[in-house]
């Protein structure tokens, strides 16, 4: 269980309703990681959803010329997206930069309520899908 | 109107059943496009999003560094994905390389719809997030 003072400015879920969040808080919650963990690797199995609350986490996503593409993702913003569209594996490595706490659901849980509220999965999918077209769309550090 | 025929083999309406699909095609249409064509310039207002089911098309984003991401589209991928995310405007330009048929939905029909239909709405935004996850690190 979350508490709901940490949903609070979170930007993808802004267009959620308060019960939206309500039920998002029941079946989430908080954990922490020390400069230089991985959250998780490219390839393994996409079993958690992350918002980043404090630190810092860098996605490394390599690229089929051998390069890594980088992308720094602050406080407020998605690790593992993978997870939330259902994907079975992670395609990026997941590096904590800093010491870090983060706000995190199961994905098995997530489409469990997705499948329960079409409307909550709609909404949250397509605000993250705003992030992942920045993604796609290539304006990484490479 | 979008003949049910050209809704078919399309990985973005899997598992929807057929009457998601008369929703669908009820307020698409089918558009062609020569060689050359662009579907849209990256800063123009995302207004369609489009599946492709003939042809070849390539997008390419600019890079801060003045290089040019490419990602060639083939027929039953989706193109123009900031139209159905909800975002303003299209973040690449997309050319048709051949001669294309595509299925074309305005952003406005579309969330229309998905505010309607809420089951509709949560099935296309998966495959949209899953086809951008895909793309992801296969950019040339």
């Amino acid at each position: 269980m979350i508490p709901l003072k940490e949903l609070q400015k979170v930007e993808i879920f802004k267009p959620l309703s308060k019960e939206m969040i309500e039920e998002l808080a029941a079946i989430g919650d908080i954990t922490t990681a020390k400069e230089g963990d991985y959250l998780f690797r490219d390839g393994d199995q996409a079993d958690n959803f992350y918002i980043i609350k404090e630190g810092k986490i860098i996605l490394e996503f390599k690229q089929p010329d051998g390069s890594i593409n980088t992308e720094t993702v602050a406080p407020g913003m998605g690790v593992g997206c993978s997870s939330l569209a259902g994907l079975p594996r992670y395609n990026a490595h997941g590096r904590c930069e800093e010491s870090s706490r983060f706000l995190r659901w199961r994905q098995s849980r997530l489409q469990q309520l997705f499948n329960e509220n079409h409307r909550l999965g709609y909404l949250l999918i397509k605000a993250s899908s705003k992030k992942l077209s920045n993604r796609v769309s290539g304006k990484l550090h490479k | 109107m979008i003949p049910l025929d050209d809704m078919r083999d399309v990985k973005d309406f899997e598992g929807m059943d057929p009457k998601m699909l008369e929703k669908l095609a009820n307020i698409g249409e089918v558009v062609s496009t020569p060689t050359g064509t662009y579907l849209f310039r990256e800063g123009d207002h995302a207004e369609y999003y489009y599946i492709l089911r003939e042809g070849r098309v390539v997008l390419e984003f600019r890079q801060a560094e003045g290089l040019v991401n490419t990602e060639t589209v083939g027929p039953g991928m989706g193109v123009g994905c900031s139209s159905l995310a909800g975002l303003t405007a299209y973040m690449s330009d997309a050319r048709c390389e051949e001669p294309s048929k595509l299925l074309r939905w305005p952003q406005s029909k579309l969330r229309h719809l998905f505010n309607q239909y809420d089951r509709l709405g949560y099935m296309m935004m998966k495959a949209c997030a899953l086809s951008l996850h895909e793309r992801i690190g296969v950019k040339s």
